[in-house]
């Protein structure tokens, strides 16, 4: 029995025909290929031994010998052979998938796990391997989210022996486990025109932060029959995102003039809107006592936002991450839905929420009626009042330089 | 218009001829194909644009205008029509009849690179420095890299990325000196976080994020190096310095325990430290390794191991707490790289520190002082360097993340007990 273990010919008739050149190994290699392909394992077998005994001993060639071997039940061999394969290249995903199943046959299934989960992490895309290589990919796949669902149930059982896991002080924790877990994704800040470093990345924040939401919250009856009366008046709304057909458009296409999506301002990118507010006085007053940003031709927004049935608002992230939008939720059908990053929750009329829209975000309203919010910006309670009047300076200081107006979208 | 298919296949014909004759220089040939052309369809595009661009390369600027106008009139579908038109004007000298046909270019597309290298050339011309330096940079944005750009675009593209750059750099020195008298009004504050974002802003530093490469906490905000006041026990462990350098310098003499810093199996990728890998370059002593006491090693650390006891160092059985003494050899370099998990920090305390040594975590590079100590994420890129001929030697340790609520360690701890009991042990050798 011819031995592949170590890589040295077990033959004198392989010292009589060692490799002199990288073709003669490659044309070597095709007819070890065809051998497996044929079913020819111990050719094959001989024939890849030639190749990884001679100086031109690759990946593929152990990878070829270790089919040979597998084929002829020879466990030891395969294994020294991927392990060689492993070793020249550690992305090789025949290679890869070898090793997990070696593994999976001998009772190791963490470690086939793990070798099936690079395998699948690392592969090209399904449509460009060839169809032997997909099955195998697939039952990887397939192995793996079994070990992970068990995986999973017992870090439950587990955690669920501190007692701590449901208490609010989980709520980061879970996020954590979930991202390990491979059930959610990070998101980071993507602000477009400015980013503040050294941020937590919030997605919704825990409304304990802000004393002042329990006032905005209490004033929701207020506040939502000020709205009714202006949305009796069908021409108050206008485009949320409005183009100027002197920039290129930017990447939020989609919502730009998009109808879908409404809005009536009392505040607009930093300017009291007085005829507005003189038609939502109540709600112009609440607000007025929320620690806004004050930056000019930028900040505060406040509006009443507007969004159609059956409109979507799609993914997009905001400018700056110094502030954090506040939403009153005012008219609530049923089936709607907002995101940030890997959270989605439900508004509920009369319950604010704080998020960072600078992490990527989007809005759904599935119903056959209109939703509308109460929106407006604040600043992120982690920069102190000094951090926040260089910000203002800083604005200051580009529209100085360059003499115009920004353009400025929430 | 429909055309008949017969005049269709003439047209076709005729222009196959035309552009035959045009190549081998026939332009007489070429301009009486042209015409029959425009006598079957007075509006053809292609027709139009061949006679208006020949007009052109004579310098016939009023003549193209006038069929290039009538292309626009008549079709006006393509960008391109509209730029030709627009650089016949800007020879004419009619600016604003170049300018509207630049916009009405950019209305089609609104990411046309030409017209917005047009757009950009005309601000120049008209002063408009501001207007000027937002095109160019949508010109940079929107360019294929350089060089796979058409070369007869290519200074226009360059320049633009010149004038960007530029631009940039004249902001920021407004800025800097804009913000002088308010960054004096607020001395003592600490307010890097604010130098930093403006330096990210006119781009001369980079941003970094956490990249925990296995296990992620999120809202924990990613700092750099901490600030001392989050580490109560740091004192206690700078005034240790000297006996810990003592114990160290015995264990040096004993020349036993050292171990590679890095040391992976030969089937396992090396994204990050193929060159350190196994290299006694990279030394480490441990004290606690993946968790657990190295008692051996400890027995001859009594003093260090005593400081330890007062820190709060995280418990992930099988992974940490880490404590050793890191050695870099004379010429070595740790390459730029990010750690296992934001749940903890990583403490240096600085031993024996040659000249040229130094430390990067993100945006901050640091220089060593021995017997201070520093705390940093190293979750952020960071790297380290010995340029001297001499040892350099550091006090490692992981400490709690100090925003971790006590509930929070508990559960991160009991997460690493689970994953051992799935696992039947600890898995993977993790490294800092």
């Amino acid at each position: 029995m011819l031995r592949c273990a170590n890589g040295v010919p077990a033959t004198p008739e392989y010292d009589k025909s060692m490799l002199s050149s990288a073709s003669e190994a490659r044309a070597l290699a095709m007819s070890g290929m065809e051998a497996l392909r044929v079913g020819d394992a111990l050719l094959a077998r001989e024939t890849f031994e030639r190749i990884t005994a001679s100086a031109h001993a690759d990946a593929f060639s152990f990878v070829g010998l270790a089919y040979a071997c597998r084929s002829l039940r020879d466990q030891p061999a395969t294994l020294a052979a991927v392990d060689k394969a492993l070793a020249l290249e550690p992305r090789n995903l025949r290679a890869l998938l070898l090793k997990g199943d070696y593994l999976a046959e001998s009772g190791d299934p963490r470690g086939a796990s793990s070798f099936y989960s690079f395998a699948v992490q690392t592969a090209p895309p399904v449509n460009q391997l060839p169809p032997d290589l997909r099955e195998d990919l697939a039952r990887a796949q397939a192995v793996y989210q079994r070990y992970a669902g068990d995986f999973e149930a017992v870090l439950r059982d587990k955690l669920l022996e501190t007692g701590l896991i449901d208490g609010s002080s989980g709520a980061r924790f879970r996020q954590s486990l979930d991202i390990l877990l491979g059930k959610k994704q990070i998101y980071f800040q993507q602000p477009h025109t400015y980013f503040f470093p050294g941020l937590p990345q919030i997605q919704f924040y825990d409304s304990d932060d802000f004393p002042w939401l329990g006032n905005v919250e209490a004033a929701t009856a207020d506040i939502r029959r000020e709205l009714l009366e202006v949305l009796a008046d069908a021409s108050a709304f206008q485009p949320y995102i409005q183009g100027d057909p002197r920039r290129p458009r930017k990447e939020q296409d989609g919502l730009q003039d998009n109808p879908d999506w409404g809005a009536f301002y009392l505040w607009k990118d930093g300017e009291i809107m007085r005829e507005n507010v003189a038609r939502c006085p109540r709600t112009a007053s609440v607000v007025a006592d929320v620690p806004m940003p004050h930056v000019k031709n930028r900040s505060p927004s406040v509006l009443f936002s507007l969004l159609r049935p059956g409109a979507h608002i799609p993914p997009h992230t905001g400018l700056v991450n110094t502030r954090l939008i506040c939403h009153l939720p005012l008219v609530v059908p049923p089936n709607c839905t907002f995101r940030v990053g890997n959270d989605v929750r439900v508004p509920v009329e009369g319950k604010a929420w704080l998020f960072d829209d600078t992490i990527e975000h989007e809005a759904w309203n599935r119903s056959d009626k209109t939703r509308v919010i109460l929106l407006f910006e604040t600043w992120r309670p982690e920069l102190s009042e000094e951090e926040r009047s260089l910000v203002s300076a800083m604005f200051d200081a580009i529209d100085a330089y360059s003499g115009q107006k920004p353009t400025w979208t929430i | 218009m429909q055309m008949h298919p017969g005049n269709i296949a003439e047209i076709e014909s005729l222009e196959a001829q035309a552009i035959r004759a045009t190549q081998s220089g026939r332009e007489d040939e070429a301009t009486r194909l042209w015409s029959r052309i425009l006598e079957i369809n007075p509006n053809h595009a292609r027709t139009l644009t061949a006679l208006g661009q020949r007009a052109f390369r004579k310098g016939d600027m009023a003549s193209a205008r006038t069929v290039f106008q009538r292309l626009v009139d008549t079709d006006g579908s393509d960008p391109q029509q509209w730029l030709h038109l627009a650089l016949t004007c800007r020879n004419l000298k009619d600016e604003s009849a170049e300018e509207s046909a630049i916009t009405r270019a950019l209305s089609i597309d609104p990411g046309d690179l030409l017209g917005l290298i047009l757009r950009a050339n005309l601000l120049e011309r008209q002063g408009k420095t501001h207007q000027a330096a937002r095109v160019n940079r949508a010109v940079t944005r929107v360019s294929p890299p350089i060089d796979r750009l058409r070369v007869e675009l290519r200074p226009a593209v360059e320049h633009a990325f010149e004038s960007t750059k530029k631009y940039g750099a004249d902001l920021a020195a407004f800025i800097d000196q804009y913000l002088e008298p308010h960054f004096k009004s607020l001395a003592g504050e600490n307010l890097k976080r604010f130098r930093d974002s403006v330096d990210i802003m006119v781009e001369r530093k980079r941003r970094f994020d956490s990249q925990s490469m296995i296990y992620h906490y999120p809202q924990l905000a990613p700092i750099e190096f901490f600030d001392g006041a989050d580490f109560p026990w740091l004192d206690s462990v700078e005034e240790a310095t000297n006996e810990i350098r003592e114990e160290f310098l015995q264990i040096l003499e004993g020349e036993e325990g050292f171990v590679p810093y890095i040391s992976y199996a030969a089937d396992v990728p090396l994204n990050q430290f193929a060159e350190l890998n196994n290299s006694p370059r990279w030394n480490a002593f441990h004290l606690y390794k993946s968790g657990t006491l190295v008692a051996e090693n400890a027995s001859k650390a009594p003093r260090t191991m005593k400081v330890l006891e007062g820190v709060p160092q995280p418990d992930q059985p099988g992974r940490t707490p880490a404590a050793m003494f890191s050695l870099l050899k004379p010429k070595t370099r740790i390459p730029a790289h990010t750690g296992v998990t934001n749940v903890r920090l990583v403490t240096h305390l600085a031993l024996i520190i040659p000249e040229d040594c130094g430390f990067r975590v993100g945006n901050d590079t640091r220089q060593w002082v021995p017997g201070k100590a520093w705390v940093f994420d190293d979750t952020i890129e960071h790297e380290a360097w010995n340029n001297s001929d001499k040892l350099r030697v550091v006090l490692i340790f992981d400490v709690w993340h100090p925003h971790l609520t006590p509930a929070e360690r508990v559960m991160i701890t009991a997460l690493t007990s689970g994953v051992n009991a799935f696992s039947g042990g600890a898995i993977e050798a993790e490294s800092q």
